[in-house]
Order: structure tokens, then C-alpha cells, then sequence
């Protein structure tokens, strides 16, 4: 049920929610209690039961997001009415205060709708951030398939021509093609790894929860910056703890952490105006207690301009056009999973320092 | 039978191209074949009269070439005697619509890493499938396979299921269909069916099951429980 609920969590209960019962009437003695009491032995029966609660949950789970929609639908199109019909009856109660203290009254109504207003508009704005990057999002994922094949393309036909040119001009190949053959490997690795990025954040069994190794998502997320970094004189450290630590969770969170990490600390590296000669990042995975730590690391500039703790929030950046979202995922990605988000204005590395905890599945406790 | 035309099938003519730029690095002659194909047997039937083996594509739909995919192409032919390697931009297709064919697609090539020379030994490979002689890899075994989870991916059922000679966390997923009609209502979380695995396969995309049959319901009276 929990499986169910990771994978589809819209309007499904926990097992902590009773949502209904279920009656059994058991005469003939199918269904058969494990000897210590514990519950029943999964046998066909048993099998049968517990597929048809989770089929009777399922059919709720779609019913109420059915239901949720229309009432959203409906509200939407009532609230302008809704807010109309408050207003007048705020009007006539301000008209019932004494007329001494009634433009008082007035003038606070005013700011509060003034302070509502703003904070409207600031979530409107959210939700218009929120949909374009959603935009992009399967915009990207459409054509990053497309994108892959043609870099395929090229690296296997240069690959052709250098054979064939080696074949052709023999020692005399190396002074008239070595080169610009050499620019246009590496330009199609670089294109073929930007295109196979978001198609591997897609893949599908990233999103089915189950343990997770920690140490081989960080690997394999700094596996996919690694042409990235390398291409802009970024120096990188991976630093992981022995035994392998596991959580319980999805791939796909823990890369949308490490990943929004990643993007945030090359950012950094990247700020206008700051001069730092260093440019490094490091990756680091420890065991404290029972829970895991990862540490991203930078020699950026650090956090400066804002409160640590206001870092993750939506819509607040350090960098000039960052969409202030990338640690806001963070944040929410290390909750989903059970953790909590640190941050350190000037850490390890001179700049930003964020770590992430995450308890530690029950198995390597 | 020695290999020299090899069948260039795919829905792109670009990728097409490129497949035989490579297989003529490896001294083999690429035939290229021209669409459209409603029926897999035709095309294997075409084939098999201009060419010893073939290189397939596996989305063949996008380019209007055939109504089916390349991995029943490459059953159609492994089922005629012809040895065909697949080939996939998309290792997301090896879930569902490849593994329902799997256990006749003998080589899986992504398109990054397939060249001439693994095209080549790649039809080897197949031909001495053909021939019944397999390797390690692709050996079936008989083995327990317990459903862990249904659902439906692009309007078809698949199911995720456990295979623990195979590995003991990392659940595979398969089209339901893959079973015989009799048994797929019985397809549902917990219940467990013997099939024919190669249990040694080296990844999940390599992973191909068949010759279902349900498992005997636990005993609770066995002592065991």
C-alpha cells in the first residue's frame, strides 16, 4: 500500500489512515493465523484479500482525484464570487464600528489587502515558474531523444573518417586531419552526453521505491556532470564512505538532490563579477548514526546577501537569473525521504556547503 | 554459412546510412530495405532472399517503415534462420516491448555503443543461437518469478516482479501479455509462477522470460510459516 502510495501519492490514505473495514466472513477456516498471532499466513486467500483491498483503494485514489478536480474547477470559477460577497460583509461590519475608529479600521483592511495582494502575485508567480520549468521539462524530454541520435550520428561517422583517413594518408593524416578529427570527437561526446542527461533523470524504474545505494547514485550523477565539469575547468572530489550506505526511497529523489546541488555549487563557480581562481566541487557521503550525510561542497563565493536559512526557499537566489527553485527541491526531495537540509555559508571549500541527512534504511542500521 | 549482405532495416534513412558506413568497415555488404511492412513474416521472407543476416532498428513506427516494431522483426527472422542484431536508441523500450521478444533477440545493441565490430559478432552470436548453442548468458533456466507490483504503462498491463537467482532486490519489469492467456489474471502482487530464465544475464535489459507456469500456492501447514 505504502509502494502504491510513493508511486501515486494523490488522495491515497497511509497505513497510519483507516479509510474503511473490511468484513470477512471466514467459515470454512481459508484464511490461517501465523502461530504467533501476528497476522495471517499469506496464502492464496490471504493473496486474494489483500489484492482486493489494494484494487479498492486504487478505485478510491482515482475517484477522489476525479472529485478534487471538479470541485477545483468549480471553485475557480466561484472564488471571484466568493471574494465579492466577503468584501461586503467586511464593509458592513466596518460601517457598524464607530465612526471615530472607522478609517482606522479602513486603512488596516487596506494594508492587509495590500500585504494579500502582494503574496498573491508572488505565488502566481510560483505557479507560472513551476509550469513553464514543467514545460521545459517534457519539451526536453521529447527532444533530448531526438538530440541523441544525430550526436550518435556523429560520432560514429568521424570515427569512420578516421579509419579511413589513417588508411588513406597514413603518417601524413595526423598533421592534416589529427586535430580538427580530435575537436569533433570531443564536441560529440559533450553533445551526446547534454542529450542522454534528462533521459536518464527519466528513466521510468527511478521513480519505484526500494533501497537505494547512495554512493552509486552520487558516482553516477557526478558520472553525468563529469564531461561538463571537465569542459569547464571545474575540478571535482568524490569522497564516499565505506560500508555503502542505503536509503529507503527513489533513485529519482536522490538525484533530483545531487543534481540541483551540483547545478547550484557550477552556478556559484559561475557568478558575475566574482573572481575566485579555484573552481572546485566536492562530493562527499558519510555515516553519522543512523542517518547518511551528503555534503556538496564549492570555492564559490559562498552564501552571501541572504540568511542561511532562507536559501530554501522558493524563489530566493544568490545568482542573477537562477530560478531560486533548485534548493526549494532539495528541501522537499530530503523530507519526502524522511531527512532534513543544512546549509553552510562559507564551508569545507571556502564557498557554499549544503548536506543533506538521510536516515539510513531500517536493514543497515 | 558465411556473412557478407547484411539487411539494413530501420524507419530512418540517416540511421540507415550510418549502419552501413559501419558494417562496410567490417567487410560486410549492407542491403538496404525499403518499407512498408504490415506483416513481420513478409519482411523476414523479403530478407531472406537478398540477404544472409540483418541489422534492425527497433522503433520502426516514427518513420512509417512498418507497423510493428524491430524486436518482433528480429523474432520473425530468428524464427526463419536469420541471424539479426537489434538495435535501440531507447534501453527504456527493453522492458516491455523488447522483452516480450526477447527470448528470440539474442543481441541487444544500444545505438551508441553498437559498431561495425560488435555488429559483427553480434550475428555470430545469433547464428550459433540459431544453431542451438548458447552462452551462458542466454541460457534459460528454470526459476521462481514473484510479482511485486501491476500497472499499466503506456495502455498495456506490466508487471514488476522479483527473479531472486537472477538478483534478489532489483525487480524486472515485463508486459503481462508475455504470459499465456490462461494465467494472466492471475498475475497480481505476491503471487509467485516458475518461468524459463537466463538467469545469468548480465543486465535487466538482457533479463527474457518465458514458459510461465503458476507456482504452487505455500503450504501453511508445512511447517515453514
Amino acid at each position: 500500500m505504502n509502494l502504491a502510495r510513493a508511486q501515486s501519492p494523490e488522495e491515497r490514505p497511509s497505513t497510519n489512515n483507516s479509510v474503511g473495514r473490511v468484513i470477512v466472513l471466514d467459515p470454512s477456516s481459508k484464511l490461517a493465523q501465523k502461530t504467533d498471532r501476528s497476522g495471517f499466513i499469506e496464502n492464496e486467500t490471504f493473496q486474494e484479500l489483500r489484492r482486493f483491498g489494494m484494487d479498492a483503494l486504487d478505485w478510491m485514489a482515482r475517484e477522489r482525484v476525479k472529485e478534487r478536480e471538479r470541485r477545483k474547477a468549480v471553485e475557480k470559477k466561484t472564488v471571484g464570487r466568493g471574494v465579492a460577497v466577503a468584501r461586503a460583509s467586511l464593509e458592513t461590519a466596518v460601517n457598524a464600528v464607530p465612526a471615530k475608529a472607522r478609517e482606522e479600521v479602513r486603512r488596516a483592511v487596506r494594508k492587509l489587502e495590500g500585504a494579500r495582494d502582494r503574496e498573491i502575485r508572488l505565488l502566481r508567480e510560483d505557479v507560472q515558474l513551476y509550469r513553464t520549468l514543467g514545460t521545459v521539462g517534457t519539451t526536453t524530454a521529447v527532444f533530448a531523444h531526438e538530440a541523441a541520435k544525430p550526436a550518435t550520428q556523429i560520432e560514429k561517422m568521424i570515427g569512420v573518417i578516421e579509419t579511413r583517413g589513417r588508411s588513406a594518408l597514413g603518417s601524413e593524416f595526423e598533421d592534416r586531419l589529427g586535430q580538427p578529427v580530435r575537436l569533433i570527437q570531443r564536441a560529440a561526446k559533450t553533445l551526446r552526453t547534454f542529450a542522454a542527461f534528462p533521459l536518464r533523470l527519466l528513466q521510468h524504474e527511478k521513480r519505484r521505491t526500494g533501497l537505494v545505494d547512495v554512493n552509486a547514485v552520487v558516482t553516477d550523477m557526478h558520472g553525468l556532470f563529469a564531461p561538463f565539469l571537465a569542459d569547464s575547468g571545474v575540478t571535482s572530489d568524490v569522497s564516499l564512505v565505506d560500508p555503502r550506505p542505503r536509503i529507503r526511497g527513489t533513485v529519482a529523489s536522490l538525484e533530483a538532490i545531487i543534481s540541483n546541488l551540483m547545478i547550484n555549487s557550477i552556478n556559484a563557480l559561475n557568478t558575475p563579477g566574482w573572481g575566485g581562481r579555484r573552481r572546485e566541487i566536492g562530493l562527499r557521503s558519510e555515516i553519522s548514526g543512523d542517518a547518511v550525510l551528503i555534503r556538496v561542497a564549492d570555492s564559490g563565493p559562498g552564501i552571501a546577501g541572504l540568511a542561511v536559512d532562507e536559501i530554501w526557499l522558493p524563489g530566493r537566489t544568490t545568482m542573477p537569473g537562477g530560478t531560486g527553485l533548485g534548493l526549494t527541491i532539495v528541501r522537499d526531495a530530503a523530507t519526502d525521504l524522511g531527512g532534513d537540509t543544512h546549509a553552510i555559508a562559507h564551508g569545507e571549500l571556502g564557498g557554499a556547503e549544503f548536506v543533506v541527512e538521510l536516515p539510513l534504511a531500517v536493514e543497515d542500521r | 554459412m558465411a556473412i557478407t549482405d547484411v539487411a539494413v532495416i530501420d524507419d530512418d534513412k540517416q540511421s540507415a546510412a550510418v549502419t552501413g558506413v559501419l558494417l562496410e568497415e567490417v567487410g560486410l555488404r549492407p542491403r538496404f530495405v525499403s518499407p512498408h511492412y504490415d506483416d513481420p513474416a513478409r519482411l523476414a521472407s523479403d530478407i531472406a532472399s537478398t540477404a544472409e543476416a540483418a541489422v534492425c532498428d527497433h522503433r520502426l513506427q516514427p518513420g512509417g517503415f512498418a507497423s510493428f516494431d524491430g524486436a518482433t522483426a528480429v523474432a520473425a527472422l530468428f524464427r526463419r534462420g536469420l541471424p539479426a542484431v537489434l538495435i535501440t536508441q531507447f534501453l527504456m523500450d527493453a522492458d516491455t516491448s523488447i522483452r516480450r521478444w526477447r527470448k528470440f533477440v539474442p543481441v541487444l545493441l544500444t545505438r551508441e555503443r553498437a559498431d561495425g565490430r560488435l555488429i559483427a559478432e553480434g550475428l555470430e552470436r545469433c547464428a550459433s543461437e540459431i544453431r542451438g548453442e548458447f552462452t551462458s548468458e542466454r541460457r534459460p533456466a528454470r526459476a521462481l518469478v514473484r510479482i511485486e507490483n501491476v500497472t499499466d504503462e503506456s495502455n498495456q498491463r506490466v508487471a514488476d516482479a522479483l527473479v531472486p537467482q537472477w538478483h534478489v532486490q532489483q525487480a524486472i519489469r515485463f508486459p503481462v501479455d508475455l504470459l499465456p492467456e490462461a494465467l494472466r489474471d492471475a498475475v497480481a502482487p505476491g503471487v509467485r509462477f516458475f518461468a524459463q530464465v537466463n538467469i545469468n544475464a548480465p543486465g535487466d535489459a538482457d533479463l527474457y522470460l518465458s514458459d510461465f507456469e503458476l507456482a504452487p500456492a505455500a503450504d501453511p501447514h508445512d511447517g515453514l510459516a
